[in-house]
C-alpha cells in the first residue's frame, strides 16, 4: 500500500472513530453480540462498531464465546489443583453465610469451620455496605494461605455503568483491583486471595461514573 | 441441571454437591472464556471468577437453564475483562491526512462509509488491528494484548490488513476515486 493510501485509510478510520462516539455499556454489547437488541439500539451499535476497534472486538469474541466447540479441559483434580479455584470453592463455603447476612447489614462474617465441609477452604465475607452506618468495618483474617476474603458492596450505582474497584493499604498502596465491574443492581463483590492481605487498615474504594465511594475496613491476624 | 441440587446447593453445601455441579459446568464455561479472551491464563481466572460470583449470587438465579445463567455471568465478565484491559485513550489522535481529508466534509463522510464496507470484510483480527492503531493510536503491546496473541502477529495483522484493504478496495468503486 502506497503511503499515501496508508495515510488516507488512516484519515478516514479517525474519521469513522470520532463518527462512532462513546462505546456503548457491556449489557448493550452483550446483548447485540447475541441478537437481543431492540431496532434502534443495534443500529446505533452497529454504527458504533463501524469506527470503534474495541466494541467491534468485543462483539466478536462475545459471539465466539457462544460458538466455542467444547474441548477437554483437563481433568477435575488438575483444576482442582490451581489455587485460584480456592475462589469458587470458598464462595460456596462463604455462600449460607452470605444468605444469613440480614439485608446486607450484619458486617463482617465467618465461615464456621465446624460447618466447614472437608476439603474445602474457609472464607470470610465482608460487607462493607455504607448504609450500615458503622464507622469501621473488621475482621480477623482466615489462617489458612490459600483461602479467600469476599468483600460486597452494595452502591447507587448505574445501571449500564462501569466502575473500578481497589483495595488499598494503609499507606495507599494498591493492593488489588478490578476493573470495569458492572454493578448487578448495584451490588458489587469480589474475590480476593487471602495472602494478598496482611493485618491492618484497608480501604475499599469503588469508582465509576462520575462518582467514587470508600468504605474503610480493619483486618486482624 | 436437576433442580434438587440448586436446591440442595441453597439448603446445605456439601463438596459433593458443589463437584457435581461444577462438573457439569467447568468445561462449557472454561472453552468459552478461552476462545473469548485467547489468554489462557486469563481464561483460567476468570472461569473460576465466574463461578466464585455465581455461587454467592446463587440467590439471584430465578429459574431456567442453570448452564445458560452461568455462561451468561461468564460473558458478562469476559467482555467486562476485555474492555478494561485496554488505557482509554488519552486524546483522539491528530488529523495529519493529506488530500484533503479531513475527516468533516461530505465527501470524507462518503468516504468514510465506502472503507467501513471494505472494512467489514475484512478478517475481524485485521479489522480491529487496523482501527486500533490508526484510529486509537494503540501500540503493538497494547493490541497484542487485548487480541490475545503475540505482538509479532499484530504487525502481521496490520501487514495483511493493508494488503487485503487495499486489493478489495481496488475492486471496487472505492479504488475508482
Amino acid at each position: 500500500m502506497s503511503t499515501d493510501a496508508g495515510r488516507r485509510l488512516a484519515g478516514a478510520l479517525r474519521t469513522l472513530r470520532r463518527a462512532a462516539g462513546d462505546c456503548p455499556s457491556s449489557e448493550a454489547l452483550e446483548r447485540y453480540a447475541i441478537g437481543e437488541s431492540p431496532g434502534p439500539e443495534s443500529q446505533q451499535i452497529r454504527e458504533h462498531i463501524a469506527g470503534c476497534g474495541v466494541c467491534d472486538w468485543v462483539v466478536e469474541k462475545a459471539r465466539d464465546f457462544d460458538h466455542a466447540a467444547e474441548s477437554r479441559s483437563g481433568s477435575l483434580a488438575a483444576w482442582f489443583r490451581r489455587p485460584a479455584l480456592g475462589y469458587a470453592l470458598a464462595a460456596l463455603l462463604a455462600y449460607p453465610a452470605y444468605l444469613g447476612i440480614s439485608g446486607w447489614r450484619a458486617g463482617i462474617h465467618r465461615t464456621p469451620a465446624a460447618a466447614a465441609p472437608a476439603g474445602l477452604l474457609p472464607a470470610l465475607v465482608l460487607d462493607a455496605n455504607p448504609v450500615r452506618g458503622a464507622a469501621r468495618s473488621a475482621a480477623r483474617l482466615p489462617r489458612e494461605p490459600d483461602s479467600v476474603v469476599l468483600l460486597s458492596v452494595v452502591l447507587p450505582a448505574r445501571p449500564g455503568a462501569a466502575y473500578d474497584l481497589a483495595v488499598l493499604d494503609g499507606s495507599g498502596k494498591e493492593v488489588a483491583s478490578r476493573r470495569g465491574l458492572a454493578g448487578n443492581g448495584g451490588e458489587f463483590t469480589v474475590a480476593l486471595p487471602r495472602r494478598l492481605l496482611r493485618a491492618g487498615e484497608y480501604t475499599l474504594r469503588v469508582e465509576g461514573d462520575g462518582q467514587r465511594f470508600q468504605f474503610p475496613f480493619t483486618l486482624s491476624e | 441441571m436437576d433442580e434438587s441440587l440448586l436446591d440442595e446447593l441453597r439448603a446445605a453445601p456439601s463438596e459433593a454437591c458443589f463437584t457435581e455441579i461444577f462438573n457439569l459446568n467447568r468445561r462449557a464455561v472454561l472453552t468459552r472464556c478461552r476462545r473469548m479472551l485467547g489468554d489462557p491464563s486469563a481464561a483460567e481466572d476468570l472461569a473460576q471468577e465466574t463461578f466464585a460470583v455465581a455461587f454467592a449470587k446463587l440467590h439471584l438465579f430465578r429459574g431456567g437453564v442453570f448452564s445458560n445463567w452461568i455462561l451468561q455471568i461468564a460473558r458478562n465478565r469476559c467482555i467486562n475483562y476485555l474492555r478494561a484491559s485496554l488505557r482509554t485513550p488519552e486524546a483522539p489522535l491528530a488529523d495529519d491526512t493529506p488530500s484533503g481529508l479531513t475527516g468533516d466534509s461530505a465527501d470524507d463522510l462518503v468516504l468514510s462509509g465506502q472503507v467501513s464496507a471494505v472494512l467489514r470484510r475484512l478478517p475481524p483480527e485485521q479489522r480491529v488491528a487496523l482501527k486500533l492503531f490508526y484510529a486509537d493510536g494503540y501500540n503493538y503491546k497494547e493490541i497484542a494484548r487485548f487480541l490475545g496473541c503475540p505482538e509479532k502477529r499484530v504487525k502481521s495483522h496490520l501487514q495483511n490488513g493493508r494488503k487485503h484493504f487495499r486489493s478489495i478496495w481496488e475492486e471496487t468503486e472505492g479504488g475508482s476515486r
